[in-house]
């Protein structure tokens, strides 16, 4: 009873908010501004406008005068159906405009300008920002009532139970499951997934090198930044780690190494040196340091494609060679940027491949799952998959699955947070990938969709030119230019690495005298808590794929159609209008994700607690002090979107 | 020698002769037709120069892989199952690799122990079916 009375004072909350939010926004608006429409004057230039923030009153009209200094912008603003190109040397009016929706909204480049284009934009507070007032509220609320509620251990009600605590076995659902099962077993199935998608790796590879300089118009930087960017964030958290299964970097090593396409074990020797790796090397640093450092080349990385077809053709030649020196999949485990931000999210996943009874591997003697045997490889991640409690590390090759003759390891769909609930071991490397992964969220927000030109002409070392391999001279910075390239790759390096990890112990260090814990060491529950950032992480990253995708879509489906962007039209696309989709909205579907992501941090950081100390009186107080935090940070997300 | 075979002829007889009814086609080819596909596989392992503890352990995997498919299942029944006849197959490999460790790879020999192998199971699967 007690119970139910808690679920309704929640769900009133949560009720009285939203209807706060609708009526806040469209009953309660001031009066119009008196008079003739205000003009604002507004300067573009590649890529920014000036001012970067400009506020208007909810009501008033505006007409914006717009010039450029150097050569042709466009103009458009969210919601609005303005598309006006502004010639340099002119000054273009538009408007009057009227605002009638108080909130953030954005201007942005509307013709094509540059390689930094696509994020090319400003600013516009229509005041007073009640939307942004009432999520930052909100968000207090849902971080305060996710806290009060784990005060006591509680039994869920039916319907939470179903929603946050199943665990589904995929390979037995009727009909679907003994399908699914046949075509996960099939030993060609990794080589049909991977085939298209070697396919597209090659044009990738190709448009990168020779195709057209300008990032927008070139299929390895519109289909892999964009779409595949964006795709693998939600990837992961319905289907784990999918892409790893398709991933072409690592095929062609394995293929050799294997000395073939599909098949399994036949007496035949690897193609490989088959050296131990190094045990000092037997974490993710190298590829959490990795992710980091292509994240400082970030606004080089995904507007020229030159640039992406050399990192593209570095894994791939990494991965070679690592595995004609290794064998096993050492690349994807300890080298792979992507594959080690994928895998620490994956433990948030949806989705995993488990055994279904653990007893049974353990009493099993063979286990083909390691060692390998006629019908699959031994796990090339070299894991126990009978064992595996945790994502990070499965690449979801399959192997295991096919090998087993117990029909023991099946593929499960269950709540996010399982792996956590499950989490024994803590190990720094994961800790920081967190971090990092957590601060590079907030930082590609305000690099790319930020109004702020200074963050972005920084990482940009000030370049103006796209490029290809024909071109890529017009790459060299200035002197000025990689001085203050250098400084943003120290203030996002301090903060990845050091600033918020400092944050984050001291909040954790404060939970655990709030405690009363002395089992613990301060390291062992500071690493302990930062796994509550895999699943927060990861919404965070889904909220800012769907900005990317929202705005940009227009440019992959152009890109489908001419690769090279030579002016092909291929599958009709090739002319698309450039047209962003409900990007007015896009902070308000991109805020509730935040508040998912900060509720999932929060009883994460609770089920950390109970691990912890073994108490729930202890746990409460350790996400009590743990949950200000993520509800600090989700207040500066939510900022960011909204303020 | 004794030893192994005997552990392979308990695990066959109780795992694998055991289940096909009278009416079926029980040759005494299929039957031993498992052994026989493990030992192509241990001589073609120990031919490329292998690692013997790794192609041995493979070719218990080798039998019980064998096992099933002449049984028509792609799934053992229980780890019991799964373990005796890994076990023994892992054990006849072994021997049959050191015999060719021995004899340097010399095939006719090689087939003459296989051929007494053989032999022995056929025995004990037709007194099996006696039984």
């Amino acid at each position: 009873m007690r119970n139910l009375k808690w679920h309704i004072v929640a769900v009133t909350i949560i009720a009285l908010s939203l209807a706060g939010i609708y009526f806040s926004t469209h009953l309660f608006i001031p009066t119009s501004a008196q008079g003739a429409p205000r003009i604002i004057d507004v300067e573009t230039k590649q890529f920014a406008f000036t001012p970067e923030t400009i506020h208007i009153t909810t009501g008033e009209e505006v007409i914006f005068r717009v010039t450029s200094t150097d050569i042709t912008h466009g103009f458009y603003i969210d919601g609005f159906n303005i598309f006006t190109d502004v010639p340099p040397g002119e000054t273009v009016e538009i408007g009057p405009v009227k605002f009638n929706d108080p909130g953030k909204i954005k201007i942005r480049c509307a013709t094509l300008c540059g390689p930094l284009h696509p994020f090319m934009v400003a600013d516009i507070v229509v005041e007073p920002n009640t939307p942004y007032y009432l999520f930052f509220a909100a968000t207090i609320v849902v971080g305060i009532g996710s806290i009060v509620y784990l005060n006591k251990p509680r039994q869920s009600p039916a319907l939470l139970k179903r929603l946050f605590d199943f665990e589904i076995d995929l390979l037995k659902i009727k009909k679907i499951g003994p399908l699914l099962k046949r075509v996960l077993q099939w030993r060609g199935i990794h080589f049909a997934l991977l085939l298209p998608n070697l396919l597209i790796f090659v044009i990738v590879l190709a448009s990168g090198f020779f195709g057209n300089p300008m990032g927008a118009l070139n299929f390895s930087i519109a289909v892999v930044w964009i779409l595949w960017f964006a795709a693998v964030e939600f990837m992961i958290l319905f289907a784990s780690r999918f892409w790893c299964t398709v991933c072409p970097l690592p095929a062609f090593g394995e293929w050799l190494a294997r000395r073939r396409l599909a098949a399994v074990h036949e007496p035949k020797k690897w193609f490989s040196l088959k050296k131990v790796w190094p045990k000092s090397l037997d974490n993710i640093w190298i590829a959490a340091l990795g992710f980091l450092g292509i994240s400082l080349i970030i606004p080089w990385l995904v507007t020229r494609p030159v640039v992406s077809g050399l990192l593209f053709i570095t894994l791939i030649v990494a991965a070679l060679v690592l595995h004609l020196i290794y064998t096993e999949r050492h690349f994807c485990l300890h080298v792979c940027p992507a594959s080690a931000y994928i895998g620490y999210h994956a433990s948030a996943s949806l989705l995993a491949v488990r055994s279904r009874d653990k007893s049974i591997c353990d009493k099993h003697i063979a286990k083909e799952c390691v060692r390998g045997g006629p019908k699959g490889y031994g796990c090339p991640w070299k894991r126990y998959p009978g064992g595996l409690d945790w994502n990070n590390y499965c690449g979801q090759c399959f192997e295991c699955l096919k090998a087993c003759p117990l029909d023991n390891m099946t593929l499960k769909y269950r709540a996010v947070d399982k792996d956590i609930q499950a989490k024994t071991h803590t190990k720094t490397d994961e800790a920081w990938m967190g971090f990092i992964r957590f601060t590079l969220a907030v930082f590609y927000e305000l690099v790319f969709f930020g109004p702020y030109f200074w963050i972005k002409d920084w990482g940009n070392m000030g370049i103006t030119m796209g490029a290809n391999l024909l071109s890529i001279n017009l790459l060299t910075p200035t002197l000025q230019g990689f001085r203050n390239w250098l400084g943003w790759a120290v203030i996002v390096s301090s903060v990845a690495l050091i600033i918020f990890p400092a944050v984050f112990f001291v909040f954790s260090w404060l939970a655990k005298r709030a405690a009363k814990d002395k089992e613990n060491t301060s390291k062992n529950v500071f690493l302990a808590y930062s796994y509550s950032l895999a699943p927060y992480g990861l919404l965070l990253w889904i909220a800012f794929a769907i900005t990317l995708v929202a705005v940009n879509w227009a440019y992959p489906m152009r890109a489908f159609s001419d690769p090279f962007g030579w002016g092909w039209n291929l599958l009709g696309t090739g002319n698309l209008a450039w047209r962003p989709f409900m990007s007015n909205y896009i902070p308000l579907i991109q805020a509730p994700i935040v508040f998912v992501g900060l509720v999932l941090a929060i009883t994460s950081t609770h089920r950390i607690g109970l691990n912890l100390f073994k108490d729930q009186k202890k746990a409460f107080r350790g996400t009590a002090v743990m949950g200000a935090l993520h509800t600090l940070m989700a207040i500066i997300f939510i900022t960011l979107l909204m303020g | 020698m004794d030893s192994f075979i005997s552990k392979l002829q308990t695990a066959l007889r109780k795992h694998y002769w055991n289940r096909f009814p009278n009416t079926e086609d029980n040759s005494s080819h299929r039957k031993i037709r498992p052994v026989e596909d493990m030992f192509e596989y241990v001589f073609k392992a120990w031919n490329a120069k292998l690692d013997r503890k790794t192609e041995c352990a493979l070719a218990g995997s080798k039998l019980l892989d064998s096992v099933l498919d002449n049984t028509g299942r792609r799934f053992a029944s229980n780890v019991e199952e799964a373990n005796d006849l890994y076990l023994a197959g892992m054990d006849a490999a072994s021997f049959l690799w050191d015999e060719l460790d021995e004899t340097r790879g010399n095939q006719s020999s090689f087939q003459i122990k296989v051929n007494e192998i053989i032999t022995a199971l056929q025995k004990e699967s037709a007194l099996g079916k006696e039984e």
